[in-house]
């Protein structure tokens, strides 16, 4: 290498800065995400270790259904491979519902045994360790906050479960003095226990004098081999799992010294107990049964004599009752014959009167018909008078002239007749004789008629004269017979009064006589009566006595009885605990949390694997790419080199160190500043999930070395490959300008329509892409990784989304959980529901029951963070919990005829709607089809319909959660509601699904910086990469754009030729980079996920705009920035022919 | 008045301490329809003159009239439009753009022209009408110099620059060039400026101007300018 050589190589590189530094920023990029990322893991891991070591946590964790004593403590010690041993206590409590009724684990706080060091040491942040046995430590929280402070008072319920806390500890109330961290729980999780709800939702720390229990409760131990292997790592897992084998042979091995010296002994003396019971038992009975037999005899000896003082008073009542009806009905009798009589007077009296009414009325009639009469009669006399008067005065003389008259006429005539003799006048004469004789006879007709007349009425109104006189004599003689008749009735009648009123007085007097001796009677029966009474209640009074006292001497002895029952019993189940003792070995797997960490620094370390390698992956192509392009550049000047006489190997070395340094100094700061960024960015994340201390870094040397090897190796070695090519040309050759790649037609020409309308800018666009087809490909493949980049870290943000709004919003309908402090008996549900339903704010409320389970398919088990939960009514639960398949978005039902399951637990075991799954746990075990598969994104659970579960688990559930659905969910609201629900003694606690999700999202936000670190680098890394092309690109084509420039097109068209290549190749990139990140962000989140969490599968469409938005802006923000660099190219330097 | 008037110009290079004139306080004219040859040695500044006369450069001192404007005073956007409009250039290497084919390399110019002459006639005024369709890697050198003489024609530029155009060709081939320059001057009254460093075909110009150390030592008119076939060289 000579001066001059590397002279050339540093002004290089001095003249192509924008190039060399992009180069550099691409790979520090790469690097230094691989590095920084591939460090969070050892860095996590060593953490935890030297937490572990600090604090001294223990191997094993010893616990006992019968406890321990020292000889159990000993055998322990002296099996090989133990270290040591620290025994200690703890209680599971609940808090009284006053403190808010969570189920706490009580621990006893570390302390030396014998000469061995103390285990699980705790880490004290704020206070002091107890000093009195009523001094608490509680943990310290420092992301969420703790929930009590110095000199709080913690008070604990009397109950945990079936058994009496005072039994286990001396105290229950007391008083916060410190905050501590135990390094047997790093993380948010508490385990569970058999307890309230069944899950421990803090611990907390009292003096071990606190503890009653004769026996340790449990014991820690250390072993040997975790001296020599640090935590996490393979050997002590492989060590810890076979230690525990032979820590479980000793168990064995004590629990049957426990059989033979405890159990025997009990069982003898429990015997004796029963039969004592037994006898005393028989005694006292039969003594209670002579004194109930006298109480039963005295009270028939009463009853007798009672009911014949009874009998004898009734019969006097029954002749009282008869007496006063015969009473009654004489009374009646009497009444109605008076009023019978009084009738009979009174009719008499109207007939009297109406007879009365009827003369007078008669008499006036017949005065009025004898007065008419004669009046008539009268009238009739005077009448004829007159007629008569009349006629003799006028007619008779006119009736006597006339007949004269006519008399005389005839006499006239006869005259002339007989003196006529013409026949003729004879005739005539005759004829008018004839007349004037028939008017003389009319005439005396008349006369004497007329007189007839007057002589026949003269007699008639004699006769009626005569007549009426009779009818007047008559009728005075009828009326005056009537009259008599009245006045004899009205005689009759004062009689009839008179006797009537004598007759009623006397009855009345008789009647008031029969009423008083029956009074008096009635008088003496009511003394009778109280009598009896008096006697009876004093009867009466004296048999309670008598009872009461029998009662009170019978429930004590039956008390008595129970207690000595209970006494055997108790004494019986504990034997029955103690005949199977049984001791349990715990790895530090077993610690909640423990293994959780290790998975999340795994899962983070798969992370880091599949996202930086491709970040890594992408930044190597783009400097590949460049470098290639540098070196074609450069052909004249290799050509020249070689010319000149210089070896290959100088020349090669001229780009290698180019390149060297790009990829070094690019590495160096890359892995400098990704070290000491991401590490500490992503714990700060998991810092809310786990407490461990604060991170310290530790390098992953191996993972350095792979990304700086990487990206130099890659880089050089490509620069050598197309060095040696362009070296391979004869030096003549390679110093005229390669010969430009001939302009071809490309397919599309063809299709000349389309073709003939394109501008001349979009036709050379067209050549150039399909001419260069390796920078298409290269450009399009670095577009396209920076995008699918952008995307899954996008999508990974996205995939954090259901977490929170569709598991708490759209899956979780209800507000609220309550849980019973006792459940399993229909009386307690009843009140539980009865105490819920009464509250205003309850809409509604679902009684479930919940218990963990194991779910086996082909081989696999899941026992982590896996429910049966059994709906109360499955018909209603669809507004408490949605459960949906999310694909389909059908809402499922749940049926007898299966269980339904979840989406994650159906996707990590590939379980399909139909198979067959085994789900065993405390309540049993069967096998159950699937029927459905739900949306759910925490935890793994099975649905079921209360019968299928008793006819698979022989019982029915008990429910021990209430959900609840609140009317108003407001802060207050709940606020109000959790204090008047936890009033009720019967329940235990009430949570609230708002806090959960509060809580959830604290924990996502902190997820998200880590993605927001991955974006940020993301989108970093396409800037870069995209103006590095762009540059690339500029640069081979400088000579082009002299040319237009020369012809006169302006800066504006200028840069348009290159745009729009630009834009296309970006364009293409893009949709490729958006195909490419969906499986990116698949593989990811799948990889991401943490065991009992499924994370969101869908990708927004805004992720995918704002992916193709980003590397689109970076595209045309690069283009601004070029556009100077084309307005600054020189049109004659470019001009200057071949270099 | 002259179509072209340079009045005491200089380009000057400043290198570190020292400071070059490239072009050395230089005036002459230039009439229409002239065809004018600048002969010189490698590094007479012949090449600045042509650059600065073209737009494509600027000088550091002096008047340049060309139809009466000064584009000494030019700004960039009207050097473009001066460029655009009033230049045409034809190029030792050709810098045609090899995506286009030969009808498109004429036409690239043609577009961007008020009043351009149509390509296929520019291609047939330079004899490559039958080749208009080939990329400029399928023709010879000295085909696609004509390619390049009629893209620059087809702007109908007030002028027609050319830089050493026969420079790349051989002899044959340059006389052809030269040839066909001339002609187009003649016939179209063309004004065309062409440089070389070949002092054998001057006679062939109407008006020779030979420079050296960026100082015209010899500013002649030819009273009777050769035909290309009667130069030898």
């Amino acid at each position: 290498m000579t001066k001059s050589l590397l002279k050339n190589t540093f002004r290089e590189i001095k003249n192509s800065k924008a190039r060399f530094i992009s180069i550099m920023a691409i790979i520090a990029l790469g690097v230094g995400f691989f590095a920084g990322i591939k460090a969070t893991t050892p860095s996590m891991y060593n953490l935890a270790e030297n937490y572990y070591n600090e604090q001294n946590l223990m191997d094993y964790r010893l616990v006992s259904t019968v406890g321990f004593d020292e000889d159990d403590i000993k055998a322990v010690e002296k099996t090989e491979g133990v270290s040591f041993v620290m025994p200690s206590y703890f209680s599971d409590a609940q808090l009284s519902a006053e403190s808010g009724g969570n189920v706490i684990r009580l621990i006893a706080v570390p302390e030396k045994y014998n000469e061995n060091a103390e285990l699980n040491s705790l880490v004290l942040n704020e206070g002091r360790m107890p000093e009195k046995p009523n001094e608490i430590l509680v943990e310290h929280d420092s992301m969420s906050g703790t929930r009590y402070k110095m000199g709080d008072k913690i008070t604990l319920s009397k109950k945990a479960g079936d058994s009496d806390l005072t039994e286990q500890l001396n105290c229950l109330e007391y008083t916060v003095v410190g905050l501590v961290n135990s390094p047997l729980y790093i993380s948010y999780e508490r385990g569970t226990t058999n307890i309230g709800n069944g899950k421990i939702s803090e611990y907390m720390y009292i003096g071990q004098d606190c503890f009653k229990t004769e026996r340790y409760t449990e014991l820690y131990v250390k072993a040997d081999f975790s001296e020599k292997y640090s935590a996490f790592s393979n050997d002590y897992e492989e060590n810890s799992e076979t230690f525990a084998k032979t820590l479980e042979k000793t168990a064995n091995a004590q629990c049957e010294v426990f059989n033979k010296d405890v159990i025997e002994k009990s069982k003898d003396e429990l015997e004796d107990a029963k039969s004592e019971y037994n006898d005393e038992k028989s005694k006292a009975e039969k003594q209670l049964n002579d004194a109930k037999n006298k109480i039963d005899e005295s009270k028939k000896e009463f009853d007798e004599k009672i009911s014949a003082a009874q009998d004898e008073l009734d019969n006097a009542k029954a002749q009282i009752e008869s007496g006063r009806n015969e009473l009654e009905n004489s009374k009646n009798e009497y009444y109605s014959k008076i009023a019978s009589a009084e009738d009979e007077i009174s009719k008499q009296e109207t007939q009297l009167n109406n007879a009365e009414t009827e003369y007078n009325k008669s008499k006036s009639d017949f005065d009025s018909q004898i007065t008419s009469a004669q009046n008539e009669i009268d009238n009739g006399k005077a009448e004829y008078e007159t007629a008569y008067n009349e006629f003799k005065n006028t007619q008779e003389p006119q009736l006597l002239a006339g007949i004269e008259q006519a008399r005389s006429a005839v006499d006239s005539l006869k005259a002339a007749i007989a003196v006529e003799t013409n026949p003729d006048v004879l005739a005539v004469l005759n004829a008018q004789l004839e007349q004037a004789q028939q008017t003389l006879d009319n005439l005396n007709l008349q006369y004497s008629q007329a007189l007839s007349q007057f002589e026949e009425k003269k007699s008639t109104l004699n006769s009626a004269q005569t007549e009426l006189d009779i009818k007047k004599s008559e009728g005075q003689q009828q009326l005056d017979l009537a009259l008599a008749q009245i006045e004899n009735g009205k005689a009759a009648l004062k009689d009839g009064k008179a006797e009537l009123e004598t007759q009623k007085t006397e009855g009345y007097n008789k009647l008031v006589e029969a009423e008083n001796s029956l009074n008096s009677a009635q008088s003496q029966y009511e003394n009778g009566i109280k009598e009896l009474e008096t006697q009876k209640s004093d009867g009466h009074q004296k048999l309670d006595d008598a009872q009461d006292e029998y009662d009170k001497e019978k429930s004590k002895a039956d008390e008595k009885f129970a207690e000595a029952e209970e006494e055997i019993n108790n004494a019986q189940e504990e034997l029955d605990k103690l005949s199977s003792p049984e001791w349990y070995v715990f790895t530090r797997d077993d610690n909640p949390g423990y293994s959780s960490f290790s998975q999340n620094a795994d899962r983070l370390d798969a992370v880091a694997s599949v996202f930086p390698v491709f970040f890594l992956l992408v930044a190597v192509l783009v400097c590949v790419t460049t470098m290639t392009r540098l070196i074609e550049e450069k052909r004249t000047e290799i050509a020249t080199f070689k010319a000149l006489g210089y070896s290959n190997i100088n020349i090669v070395a001229k780009f290698v160190i180019y390149a060297l340094i790009a990829a070094i100094i690019g590495s160096v700061i890359g892995t400098v500043i990704g070290v000491c960024t991401l590490p500490f960015i992503i714990f700060n994340a998991y810092k809310i999930m786990y407490y461990i201390g604060d991170i310290s870094l530790v390098l992953n040397v191996a993972s350095i070395v792979l990304g700086i090897a990487a990206a130099v190796l890659c880089t050089t070695v490509v620069s050598i490959v197309v060095c040696m090519r362009s070296l391979s040309h004869k030096p003549a050759e390679a110093m005229r300008p390669k010969a430009p790649k001939p302009g071809k037609r490309i397919l599309l020409e063809y299709v000349t329509p389309l073709w003939n309308r394109f501008s001349f800018t979009a036709k050379l666009t067209a050549r150039n892409l399909f001419r260069y087809k390796s920078r298409l490909c290269m450009t399009v493949i670095g577009v396209a990784g920076c995008t699918a980049l952008i995307v899954a870290a996008f999508g990974l943000l996205n995939s954090f989304d259901p977490l929170t709004k569709d598991q708490f919003e759209t899956i979780y309908k209800y507000d609220a959980v309550i849980v019973p402090k006792e459940s399993g008996t229909q009386k307690e549900l009843d009140y539980l529901v009865s105490e819920v339903e009464s509250k205003d704010n309850v809409s509604n409320f679902m009684l479930t029951s919940q218990e963990d389970a194991t779910v086996e398919f082909k081989g696999q088990i899941k026992d982590e963070s896996t429910y049966l939960t059994v709906v109360q009514s499955p018909n209603e639960l669809s507004s408490i919990i949605s459960l949906h398949n999310r694909k389909s978005g059908r809402e499922l039902a749940l049926t007898d005829d299966g269980a339904l399951i979840n989406e994650k637990l159906s996707e990590e075991f590939g379980i399909k709607t139909g198979d067959t799954i085994k789900v065993s746990g405390e309540f049993g075990e069967s096998e159950v089809t699937v029927c459905g598969i739900f949306e759910q994104y925490l935890h793994n659970y099975i649905y079921m319909t209360p019968t299928l579960y008793n006819s698979l688990y022989g019982k029915n559930p008990s429910y021990n959660i209430l959900d609840v659905k609140l009317n108003d969910n407001s802060q207050s609201a709940q606020e109000k509601f959790s204090f008047e629900i936890l009033k009720d003694d019967s329940i235990a606690a009430v949570s609230f699904i708002a806090s959960s999700l509060e809580e959830f999202e604290n924990m996502l936000n902190s997820l998200n910086l880590v993605v927001l670190v991955m974006i940020i680098c993301a989108a970093a890394l396409a800037f870069v990469v995209l103006y590095n092309l762009t540059n690339i690109n500029i640069a081979e084509r400088v000579r082009e754009i002299a040319t237009f420039k020369v012809l006169g097109f302006n800066n504006k068209e200028t840069s348009s030729f290159i745009y729009k290549e630009n834009i296309v190749l970006t364009l293409l990139g893009i949709i490729v980079g958006l195909v490419l990140g969906i499986f990116l962000t698949s593989f990811i989140v799948h990889t991401v996920e943490i065991d009992n969490i499924m994370f969101g599968r869908v990708i927004y469409p805004t992720t995918y705009i704002f992916a193709a938005g980003l590397t689109m802006l970076f595209s045309l923000i690069v283009n601004a920035v070029m556009s100077f660099k084309i307005k600054a190219v020189n049109m004659v330097e470019s001009l200057k022919s071949v270099e | 008045m002259s179509l072209v008037e340079f009045k005491n110009v200089y380009k000057r290079y400043k290198m570190g301490e020292i400071i070059i004139n490239a072009v050395d306080g230089i005036s002459f004219k230039i009439e229409e329809g002239e065809f004018v040859i600048v002969v010189g040695a490698s590094g007479a500044g012949k090449t600045t003159v042509l650059n600065i006369l073209g737009g494509m450069d600027n000088c550091t001192e002096g008047e340049i009239v060309v139809k009466g404007r000064d584009i000494s005073k030019f700004n960039d956007k009207q050097l473009i439009e001066y460029r655009r409009f009033d230049i045409g250039f034809v190029f030792q290497f050709y810098n045609l753009v090899h995506n286009l084919t030969a009808k498109e390399n004429v036409e690239l110019a043609a577009q961007i022209c008020k009043d351009p002459l149509d390509s296929e006639k520019a291609l047939e005024s330079v004899g490559l009408l039958d080749r208009k369709d080939n990329f400029p890697a399928q023709l010879s050198g000295g085909e696609q110099q004509r390619v390049s003489i009629a893209r620059a024609l087809a702007k109908r530029p007030g002028l027609l620059l050319c830089d050493e155009p026969t420079g790349a060709l051989d002899y044959n081939t340059g006389r052809q060039i030269l040839k066909l320059l001339q002609k187009t001057c003649k016939n179209d009254k063309m004004t065309v400026v062409l440089i070389t460093h070949n002092s054998a075909i001057t006679p062939m110009a109407d008006h020779v101007i030979e420079m050296k150390s960026g100082k015209i030592v010899r500013d002649i008119y030819n009273e009777n300018p050769k035909s290309v076939d009667e130069i030898e060289w």
